[in-house]
């Protein structure tokens, strides 16, 4: 029952913020939605509820195992937003509001989803879901950034409807009866029809990949997340993108029982390099910090690709890495929407000086950049370091060597354009910018916390995640 | 049956070829339409046992591909007053060959599929690569943000006519909400096109480049 | 109460903790800060000086002292503390330049009062000690590579500290970038060792090379060499070193060539020659050739700095290199079975790394002291110091004469333990490879010559003839505390040169935990004071010997004038000026001056880029106007670094053409990649 509340608390508060009538109290109901939500995904967390094996939604390992840090996510981000919606008072806020709730439930569906049918849909409705989101700041760039964010995203999930189907039909050829549960796909194992599967994969790959970011579908990642708002952007690169990234994880394992487990871990693994090299290379060029966040999502993406193509170890390495990326991207984007807030501006031209003008906010930018590009002791210097050491134990030194070097490049741009903006002295534009702007608790404490999060996951993994993920790789990828 | 299904899928076919060549949006939007509306009666001719539901779908399919979107793309057509000419970045000739080559090349990769044989005689397989390749041509290759739409209809159509080999697997209700997604989807691309052209006076996608490196 | 060698580490880690915590605490008040911060500093290390020393002299017998960190507080990881020879060595390096260092700073960051937050600077000076000290008693992997990081981290905050000159923001971020590419190689060739023992402690690691494939165990040593050379700024990667120290302050910059770049010989010996294993040839004598390489080309590029600071970093590179020569024959000596020659040249090593610490700290701490009282670091503005600051420039000549290893200075004892190393390894293999020693051999004589010059160069130009700017002019000593800072060094330089054999004495349990023997018997002679040699060919040296020789000697000059030339009239007039009216500054000898020759005869090496702008109205021999110019690039910089550069930035600018801005672009890639996907699955 707790598993339908998740879904359904976040859309109940989504109609009572679209009845709600006033702007001032309305974003309070966000950090009270996440509330319940983070309560509840503990709960259910701790004491996993049986799973129903036939059932269409239900709180099985793989949603057990990343849930949770959508929910804490979701809740940074909403504290976070009461404090932002006063700042921006001069936008309504209704919308909005409704739309980061109804994102929030359809998240909670996406994760909990075990039909391919269902998967989709409730993919879909966070695409859409998301649009107004994007556009919040009304500008003429950020309706062009939503208008590549949808056609774009339109064109991959439609091709991944297109690998469901084939998926199915690959179920109906091999004789079974086109049931697009993911139990029965993998119960029918070998039975599916090779061809088909194949096809389904690649589609369902590009489609979900594009979702995710992974290049070269990542083109409308810089565009969203440099015109949407941070908080928009925490939440994009830190949780829709995990529910196409669960989508791929389980297909992958539908994949590997029919047989073509080889195939689909090295078009992971290609694509994940890819993704990282490619995206590395545009951090070396870029000017603008909000799409350099962009950028770096497209590498995280890159490493969990990687680590789901490298098996069951790798899997591991990267349901870590979704939550230590989840947490750590949410500090980031929050510390930087704070950057842009106060700055005036969204490029290294415009900006510099920030740890003059927002010295906290600047040295948390600082730290969260340290925590995303693998500095120790942080998160995703331990998640990333365990899908390094999947590679060498899987014998892939090659692969282990790219994802190095890619890291190292990614590195470079980040540490050089963060600096150009946190160093020196401020511009003159930062002066006549929003006087409004002070460094709050509402506005300087979730990001913080996040951070603090990703660093108590690093030290100090909690034994109850390590369970839940080791038991989503083994529900995954049963051992033989 | 086969037959008549097979009539059907190929027009839908030619209509993709009909709409790579229409050189005026409003006759590319009237192709669009009716590959719709080709597309909503195939699954009578498919279904075994007339159930309600089936009709329902069928209707609501018709009615919202044929119709109600097309309505509402002509409507901003109307408002925008902007030139009808469809400005391709892919000229026209170049890409009725694309999309015959397309269809060919369907043909071929549906054949190197192993197919069920109930399906093994139909078009079903190649017509949905064909209008799918021939929706991403649209999309590629038109400057006007209505005939990229239109492209975007065209490739769902093409998913829809995949779709249908599922059709006795599938639930209803997942058809049904997969439907209302998409149906979503393109009401708010529609949304958007009507922002941009409000902001930016133009519906002209090629302008759209101020977010770039 | 008994104090052993861990409760005293224990108390060295808090107090530089609290020290830390207190430099947070105190932001806004600096005068307290920086009593409290340098103080405490200075009482850590103290205490990790006792342990350390306690250590080493409790002999081979003394149990390894081990410990873990915050039991309580983390349950699932355990980050061990061990303290054993190895450990205790660079402890000591680490304890003992943080006490003088931090005695130093008491006076040299009033400095920054007002200017600064002297907090900030103290706080983050402790985390660094902290984090250095944490790194060579960490017992495990997980702490080593924490605590390398965090050293890391807190150095850059360190040499970034005064980021508002574009200059120090360049080498700030340089410095960075290295570090992370050395973190890089360094985990991932202990992913290779880990990978083999399934185990994070240290002790488990112990000659894991055995049981690693030669494949692996080569690529982890070449990861090792490039991680930890880049730390200890080896040739070619050392190119943040020159950029990096001298922009720090100065009691950093001290810190940081005096300790922190031996944070990579420590890293290096303790993968060399306790995890690895016996080293196959090729591994002693890459370390060799590139610690001569390092030695001859730093030297070289110091030579021709007129930057004070920028010329003792490139000195930092050339004794690297001589450190590594040592080590490097240490490697080779494993390999042919010659377990005494090994322990010589891994001794030669280390005591090369103690000695470079402390002169190379007393001369960072002496240029910080030139630079507190000129407020430049430009050797051709500064001159005559001598007379306005004399203690600073005795210490500064006792740590000149040192580096120039000149007896009986610390310097000298180590290089001439090298010398030992390389000429005794002639013998000791038939190979054609053997000839590397002697060449290596006659390298390092170059490098003390050059280095000699040098020295003669940044004594000679700093303090000694006529101030040649206002700033020299009105410079005055420094306080008390900066003088006993530098007196400290400059003392330990004496004593490490006169009594190299009770030195050697307390490395013992070093060399008997590593290889397995000890040198102390096979050294000395009888009366504890003379370092012998190992074989008949060797030779025989006694440090205290000489100096006593030279302070018996001393009387006989004046004895001479005593007794020869007392009655002699003495006549006192101007110096000759060529008919000139009066001495100017602008006619003394210039740093560029003195290093012309040199520049000249490595031309080919140096490539100097020279420019002459002459102004004249009538005549060529009447100038009205005239602009020289003249520098002198790396040449790894033109050749390698720049390249580079330049390759990742066409790519990065060539692949930001994909994303132009176009939707459809957006949607073909999109269309192109499922074809390509679909032909490489199926």
């Amino acid at each position: 029952m707790k598993e339908l509340a998740l879904i359904a608390v976040p859309f109940v508060a989504a109609i009572a913020a679209l009845l709600w009538p006033k702007d001032e109290t309305r974003p309070w109901l966000l950090p009270a939605t996440g509330v319940v939500h983070v309560a509840l995904t503990m709960w259910l967390l701790i004491a996993p509820p049986p799973v129903e094996p036939m059932a269409w939604v239900a709180f099985d390992p793989l949603a057990r195992a990343v849930l949770p840090a959508v929910s804490v996510l979701f809740l940074a981000c909403a504290a976070y937003a009461v404090s932002y919606l006063r700042l921006r008072s001069e936008r309504p806020n209704r919308v909005f509001v409704a739309c980061l709730l109804a994102v929030l439930g359809l998240l909670s569906a996406g994760h909990q989803a075990r039909h391919l049918g269902l998967l989709w849909i409730a993919t879909e409705a966070v695409t859409l879901a998301a649009v107004p989101l994007l556009h919040f700041n009304n500008t003429g760039r950020a309706f062009e950034a939503t208008w590549k964010y949808l056609l774009v995203g339109g064109t991959g999930i439609a091709l991944s409807l297109l690998g469901s189907f084939c998926l199915g039909y690959a179920s109906l050829h091999g004789g079974g009866g086109g049931d697009l549960t993911f139990v029965a796909l993998t119960a029918q194992g070998a039975g599916l029809s090779r061809p088909w599967v194949l096809t389904a994969w690649v589609l369902l790959l590009v489609g979900y990949g594009t979702k995710m970011g992974l290049a070269p579908m990542h083109t409308w990642k810089p565009d969203a997340y440099g015109e949407a708002p941070g908080i928009v952007g925490a939440l994009l690169a830190g949780a829709v993108t995990t529910v196409a990234f669960t989508a791929v994880l389980r297909v992958r394992a539908v994949v590997d029982a029919a047989g073509a487990g080889v195939v689909a871990g090295r078009t992971l693994i290609v694509i994940g390099l890819f993704s990282m090299l490619v995206a590395a290379l545009f951090l070396l060029g870029t000017r603008d910090f909000k799409r350099m966040l962009a950028y770096s999502s497209v590498e995280h993406m890159g490493i969990l690709s990687l680590g789901a193509g490298l098996g069951g170890a790798g899997v591991w390495a990267a349901l870590f890495h979704v939550w230590t990326n989840a947490l750590t991207k949410g500090a980031v984007f929050l510390s930087a929407g704070n950057i842009r807030r106060a700055g005036g501006g969204r490029t290294q031209d415009e900006v510099a000086g920030m740890a003059i003008l927002t010295p906290v906010s600047a040295r948390i930018f600082v730290v969260c950049m340290l925590a995303i590009t693998a500095c120790p002791p942080f998160g995703p210097f331990f998640s990333e370091l365990r899908i390094l050491r999947a590679a060498f134990a899987d014998g892939q030194g090659a692969v282990a060597a790219v994802f190095l070097a890619a890291l190292l490049f990614a590195f470079l741009g980040l540490s050089r354009l963060v600096f150009a903006i946190v160093d020196g002295r401020p511009r003159a534009a930062a002066k006549k910018t929003d006087r409004r702007f002070r460094e709050t608790a509402g506005v300087i404490v979730p990001p913080l916390v996040l951070l603090g999060l990703s660093l108590w996951l690093g030290v100090a993994t909690p034994s109850v995640l390590q369970e839940a993920w080791t038991a989503a790789v083994q529900a995954l990828f049963p051992l033989p | 049956m086969t037959g008549a299904l097979n009539l059907l899928v190929a027009l839908a076919m030619g209509l993709n070829l009909l709409a790579l060549g229409s050189s005026r949006l409003p006759s590319l939007i009237r192709a669009a339409a009716v590959q719709g509306m080709v597309l909503g009666v195939l699954p009578l001719l498919l279904e075994h046992e007339f159930h309600g539901l089936v009709w329902v779908v069928a209707a609501a399919t018709i009615a919202i591909k044929g119709f109600v979107i097309p309505g509402l793309l002509r409507r901003a057509l109307r408002t925008a007053h902007i030139d009808r000419e469809v400005e391709p970045l892919l000229g026209f000739i170049p890409s009725l060959l694309l999309g015959a080559m397309a269809a060919i090349g369907a043909v071929a990769f549906a054949g190197a599929l192993p197919l069920r044989p109930e399906h093994a005689g139909t078009l079903l397989v190649p017509g949905a690569f064909a209008t799918l390749v021939g929706g991403l041509l649209l999309l590629m290759g038109r400057s006007k943000a209505i005939a990229q739409v239109c492209g975007y209809l065209i490739l769902e159509n093409g998913i829809y006519l995949f779709g249908l080999l599922l059709i006795h697997a599938t639930p209803l209700i997942v058809e049904a909400g997969i439907l209302l997604d998409l149906t979503v989807g393109v009401f708010v691309i529609g949304i958007i096109v009507d922002r941009i052209q409000r902001e930016f006076d133009t519906l002209d996608t090629r302008k759209l480049t101020s977010l770039r490196e | 109460m008994n104090l052993t060698p861990a409760m005293l580490l224990l108390v060295s880690l808090c107090g530089y903790a609290i020290g830390a915590a207190g430099g947070m605490l105190l932001l806004r008040r600096e005068r307290p800060a920086n009593v409290w911060c340098f103080g405490v500093a200075a009482l850590s290390g103290l205490s990790g000086l006792l342990a350390a020393l306690l250590m080493l002299a409790g002999g081979t017998g003394t149990g390894i002292p081990q410990f873990e960190l915050f039991r309580p507080l983390l349950p699932y990881i355990h980050f061990s503390v061990r303290l054993d020879a190895l450990s205790a060595f660079f402890l000591l390096i680490v304890s003992l330049l943080g006490l003088a260092i931090s005695l130093f700073s008491l006076g040299y960051a009033k400095g920054f009062f007002g200017r600064k937050n002297v907090g900030v600077l103290g706080a983050l000076f402790n985390a660094l000690l902290l984090a250095t000290t944490t790194m060579f008693v960490a017992g495990d992997l997980w702490l080593f590579l924490i605590a390398w990081e965090l050293m890391a981290l807190t150095a850059f905050c360190l040499v970034s500290f005064e980021h508002e000159k574009a200059e120090t923001r360049k080498a700030g971020v340089l410095y960075f970038i290295m570090s992370h590419i050395d973190a890089g190689c360094i985990i991932l060739g202990f992913l290779l060792l880990f990978q083999a023992s399934g185990d994070y402690s240290f002790t488990s690691l112990h000659d894991i090379g055995a049981k690693m494939s030669p494949g692996k165990r080569d690529a982890a040593f070449l990861l090792f060499l490039v991680g930890f050379g880049i730390k200890a700024g080896i040739v070619p990667l050392h190119i943040w070193l020159p950029a990096a120290h001298p922009v720090a302050p100065s009691n950093v910059s001290a810190l940081m060539s005096g300790v922190i770049i031996k944070t990579g010989i420590y890293g290096f010996t303790r993968v060399c020659f306790d995890f690895l294993g016996t080293p196959p040839l090729w591994w002693g004598v890459t370390v060799l050739t590139v610690g001569t390489i390092s030695a001859v080309l730093g030297v070289l590029y110091a030579l021709m700095e007129h930057d004070l600071k920028r010329l003792l970093a490139y000195h930092s590179i050339e004794n690297i290199g001589i450190i590594l020569m040592g080590l490097g024959a240490a490697l080779m000596f494993l390999h042919t079975g010659h377990p005494l020659l090994a322990t010589l040249g891994l001794i030669a090593g280390l005591y090369h790394t103690i000695n470079h610490a402390t002169f190379k700290g007393l001369l960072f701490l002496g240029a910080g002291a030139v630079l507190h009282a000129t407020h430049t670091r430009n050797m051709e503005e500064m001159g005559g110091l001598i007379k306005r600051m004399p203690q600073t420039a005795f210490f500064f000549l006792v740590g000149a004469v040192a580096i120039s290893a000149l007896p009986p200075l610390n310097g000298f004892v180590s290089e001439w333990l090298t010398y030992q190393a390389l000429l005794q390894g002639f013998g000791t293999t038939e190979s054609l490879m053997r000839l590397i020693f002697p060449l290596s051999g006659a390298m390092l004589a170059l490098t003390g010559a050059l280095a000699a010059a040098c020295f003669v160069k940044a004594f000679g130009i700093t303090f000694l003839a006529q101030p040649r700017s206002a700033h020299a002019e009105h410079a005055h000593e420094v306080s008390l505390t900066m003088r006993l800072g530098m007196g400290l060094l400059a003392a330990v330089c004496v004593v490490l040169g006169l009594f190299p054999t009770q030195f050697v004495r307390l490395l013992d349990p070093l060399t008997q935990q590593i290889i397995g023997q000890q040198l102390s018997a096979q050294l000395s002679l009888a009366n504890g004071l003379v370092l012998g040699s190992l074989t008949a060919k060797g030779g025989t040296v006694s440090t205290l010997g000489l100096a006593s020789m030279a302070l018996c000697l001393l009387p006989i000059p004046f004895g001479l004038w005593w007794v020869f030339a007392r009655k002699t009239k003495v006549r006192r007039g101007p110096t000759w000026d060529c008919g000139q009216r009066g001495l100017t500054p602008r006619m003394e000898y210039t740093a560029t001056g003195f290093s012309k020759p040199i520049r000249m005869v490595f031309k080919a090496l140096f490539q100097p880029h020279r420019e002459v702008q002459r102004e004249y109205d009538f005549s060529p021999y009447f100038a009205k106007n005239l602009r020289f110019e003249s520098h002198v690039e790396e040449v790894f910089e033109r050749r390698i670094y720049r390249p580079a550069r330049i390759l990742i930035l066409r790519a990065s600018r060539r692949i930001r053409t994909l994303q132009a801005g176009s939707v459809h672009a957006y949607l073909l890639y999109i269309f192109v990649t499922l074809l390509a996907l679909l032909l490489f699955a199926s």
